[in-house]
């Protein structure tokens, strides 16, 4: 019996009065990878950003609403604590430039305290590496910096650096926007892998519509703010009821 | 049962705290002392203060009347000289970015505000000093142009860079010539952010010491607006005043403190009013 | 017209352009002539003692100025450079926790008031009057150092070197260091922030993704930045060392060399504005305080040099 990963309950967003999210409602079942697609400027960064409450760097912030992951409410927990269950991919590669690629991967688990000794540590790194589809290429040169990588290996570090902290959930901000086709497609095979052989759910933001029909179970299309349209990737693709979801499936909106 | 990783950031929190209290303490309390030790001393007295020449070791409270109207002068002159050179190395550098002059300009301007103030003394004192066989608030206010160069340039350099480039295109297209471009609109978009640097300038160099300690002559008895003669200013008063046992001249001290302080905070806080960011 | 290919637009600009451009020259170019005389002026004004004194003049402590004959002179700047390296070393390392501490609320605190406070505070510092430093410094915050900071640390640890001396009027190294630190603070504090600002959000969104603290997530950020924290170390120490009207009033103007920091002490620049009035009476004094004044800007240049690579690095890095 498959539990509910997260639950957004009627969540609206504010950003200096403006309405960026207007009521969303999503539920996705773990060990699930749910695809939010849509336009630029749909608001599709903001929803992933209320999820792990990065937005509350953003300055002039109103959320209303309700986010859980698994049993913790995101908008009543300290937000540090809501930070340690999800890890996240930015849409450019940012590993740390000032640490050795094994390094990026470690800081996660050693300072969350996740790890008891070197070994341990180790062990996860490799893990996380693996999951990644980066340990063949680089587990020869774990202490380089990661500028010594291609964008592409660089997001897949990045990758490896989310898992590291075994998060329930794993959020990508449109994560193959500016990596080449190959890596991209070991991203998605990434992806895929994990969901099905561990306890995770993904979420992952695109407005590619091919890639959400591909790979995801569930999707959600987003509008100016507002969801579209969501449900299970096959029926929506098949069979999408809103005029804007199909003109967006087409590649016209 | 609490982590020592809280407690790591609890104690990180409270220590950035208090040293940021640290930190800016000693203004306040500089402020503070000021006025309160200045003040009895200008109330007692009176208007007189910022005419009469200070009075002899002992008795008395005199007044800054010679070092007051000096500093004013050595700021006037020094601003005449500087500004406008300021004005011409800042456009300079900003409409010939690429001029191998201007990034010289540019590099050096940075090196010139490290350089010690008192050597600026004493290169003036070599050039001008010496030969002249006197000394003259000429050629103190040349050595306070030459610490507000670099300074005001600074400034004047940021305010014309942060004219949004489309202005200026409109200029062009309008069919208007650089000179007028530059002067009718860049300038006067900027004008805010110039006139910030040039008061700046301006305060900076009322509060100089060290460049006029062997360049004015501290002659501080007679009122004068010679810029060939000798001359004091407040800055050189205080330092020369504290340095005696005399107790009425640290008094003296003490009220000139609070003049020159009064001069730097009326600027300051209108150039505050003018821009909201002020850059070192 | 050749085009200037300036940054604002690639068109090919008026010819009205060169009368402008060489009008604005001599003016721009003045700063060069400046340059040129100050390391003209120095250089050969130090260039009796040094010849005189040879490397001595920096190497040695000893300032005995005679009008008698010029066989009895000689003099060494090793107390006023010792002093100059001392209360500059102290004043940055005091300055630097304070800055970060002031960055990091200034940054990353909420709330408006706070901020304005603070960065008003740290812009008026910038501003005072170094004279003014001095008046306080010789008046209030010497004393109280003497009493509560210096005396009881002298006698209850007495056999430590750096306490070791026994404090008279409080006028020393130490309190040279602390003030200069005071004063080097909104300088030190700029340099932080400015590298602190140029991060760019997508690592402080990375740094807060893996679960980091507000005190990892500080610590992460500051190493990011690491060389630009160094190298504003490095220009504090050099606009310590520059500093003359505050650091007079409260060093001692003792040629002292020791480990005690409550012992007085002088700095290049302190001496020279002790000395420089009196210095032509006096054969080679003159010089020898030109001398000093040319190391000096040699070692500042060299500061700021290194200082500024790394500063660049950082900027490089992140654009």
């Amino acid at each position: 019996m498959r539990r509910v990963a997260l639950s957004i309950s009627d969540l609206t967003v504010k950003i200096g009065g403006k309405e960026i999210l207007k009521r969303i409602n999503i539920e996705i079942p773990e060990r699930r990878i749910l695809a939010v697609m849509g336009p630029s400027g749909s608001g599709k960064s903001t929803l992933l950003r209320a999820i792990n409450r990065l937005l509350d760097l953003v300055p002039g912030c109103e959320v209303s609403g309700r986010i859980r992951i698994y049993d913790t409410e995101v908008y009543s927990s300290d937000p540090y604590k809501v930070r340690k269950l999800t890890g996240m991919v930015f849409q450019v590669p940012n590993p740390f430039p000032n640490m050795s690629i094994y390094d990026n991967v470690a800081i996660g688990p050693k300072m969350n305290g996740l790890v008891k000794n070197k070994k341990e540590l180790d062990d996860l790194v490799k893990w996380a590496l693996e999951r990644a589809m980066l340990w063949d290429e680089v587990k020869d040169r774990l202490k380089d910096p990661p500028s010594k990588l291609s964008g592409g290996q660089q997001q897949r570090l990045c990758l490896a650096r989310a898992l590291a902290l075994r998060p329930k959930l794993l959020l990508l901000d449109e994560p193959t926007a500016n990596v080449d086709p190959i890596n991209a497609s070991k991203i998605e095979e990434a992806l895929r892998g994990l969901v099905e052989s561990h306890e995770i759910t993904v979420v992952f933001v695109t407005h590619a519509p091919y890639q959400a029909v591909r790979i995801s179970d569930y999707v959600a299309f987003l509008y100016m703010g507002e969801l579209i349209e969501f449900g299970v990737t096959k029926e929506i693709a098949l069979n999408p009821k809103h005029e804007l979801t199909i003109r967006f499936l087409k590649g016209e909106a | 049962m609490v982590e020592l990783r809280e407690v790591k950031e609890k104690l990180f929190m409270i220590t950035s705290l208090l040293l940021a209290i640290l930190a800016i303490l000693p203004i306040f309390h500089i402020l503070f002392s000021i006025f309160y030790n200045g003040l009895p001393v200008l109330i007692s007295a009176g208007a007189s203060f910022l005419i009469d020449p200070p009075p002899p070791p002992g008795r008395g409270l005199g007044g800054i009347g010679p070092s007051l109207v000096g500093t004013l002068m050595l700021a006037l002159i020094s601003s005449l000289i500087g500004v406008p050179l300021s004005l011409a190395s800042a456009l300079f550098a900003v409409e010939f970015p690429d001029n191998i002059i201007s990034r010289g300009v540019r590099v050096l301007s940075k090196a010139l505000l490290q350089i010690p103030s008192i050597l600026v003394g004493m290169l003036i004192y070599v050039l001008m000093v010496v030969p002249m066989g006197r000394f003259s608030m000429l050629a103190g206010s040349l050595a306070l142009a030459i610490m507000m160069i670099p300074y005001v340039t600074t400034y004047v350099e940021e305010a014309l860079e942060s004219v949004p480039k489309t202005y200026r295109e409109a200029g062009y297209a309008l069919g208007l010539s650089r000179t007028k471009v530059v002067f009718k609109i860049s300038v006067s978009i900027a004008k805010r952010g110039i006139l910030t640097g040039i008061l700046m300038g301006f305060a900076k160099v009322t509060g100089e010491t060290a460049p006029l300690l062997f360049t004015v002559g501290k002659q501080r008895q007679l009122i004068s607006i010679d810029p060939l003669g000798y001359t004091d200013s407040i800055s050189l008063l205080i330092f020369d005043f504290i340095q005696t046992p005399y107790d009425n001249w640290h008094k003296v001290a003490w009220g000139s403190a609070l003049i020159l302080t009064s001069i730097f905070l009326s600027i300051f806080l209108f150039t505050r009013n003018l821009t909201k960011r002020v850059v070192l | 017209m050749r085009a200037m290919g300036s940054r604002w637009s690639s068109i090919s600009l008026p010819k009205y352009d060169r009368g402008f451009y060489l009008s604005l020259l001599p003016l721009a170019s003045l700063i060069f002539a400046i340059f040129l005389a100050l390391a003209y002026v120095i250089a050969s004004a130090s260039y009796p003692s040094i010849s005189k004194f040879g490397v001595g003049l920096f190497t040695e402590n000893v300032w005995r100025p005679s009008e008698m004959g010029e066989e009895f002179v000689k003099y060494g700047l090793l107390a006023p450079l010792y002093g100059t390296l001392v209360t500059s070393l102290l004043a940055a390392m005091i300055a630097l926790p304070l800055s970060l501490s002031t960055v990091y609320l200034v940054e990353e605190m909420t709330g408006s008031k706070v901020k304005e406070l603070l960065s008003t505070a740290i812009d008026l510092m910038a501003g005072l009057p170094t004279v003014l430093y001095g008046l306080w410094g010789a008046t209030i915050m010497i004393p109280f150092l003497r009493d509560n900071v210096m005396r009881p640390l002298h006698s209850a640890l007495p056999w430590v070197p750096l306490f070791s001396c026994d404090p008279l009027s409080g006028a020393s190294l130490l309190s040279a260091g602390i003030l200069l630190a005071i004063m080097i603070i909104p300088f030190m504090h700029s340099l932080i922030q400015d590298a602190y600002r140029s991060v760019p959000w997508i690592y402080r969104e990375a740094i807060l993704s893996i679960g980091a603290n507000r005190y990892e997530y500080y610590k992460m950020m500051i190493s990011l930045i690491k060389p630009a924290v160094f190298g504003s170390l490095l220009l504090g120490i050099g606009r310590a060392s520059s500093e003359t009207v505050a650091v007079t009033l409260v060093v001692g103007n003792a040629f002292n060399i020791s480990y005690c920091i409550f012992s007085p002490g002088y700095t290049i620049p302190s001496l020279i504005a002790n000395q420089f009035s009196e210095s032509n009476f006096y054969p080679y004094m003159q010089s020898t305080l030109y001398a000093g004044g040319m190391v000096l800007l040699i070692i500042g240049a060299l500061f700021s040099a290194l200082a500024l690579l790394m500063i660049r690095k950082v900027r490089k890095l992140y654009g």
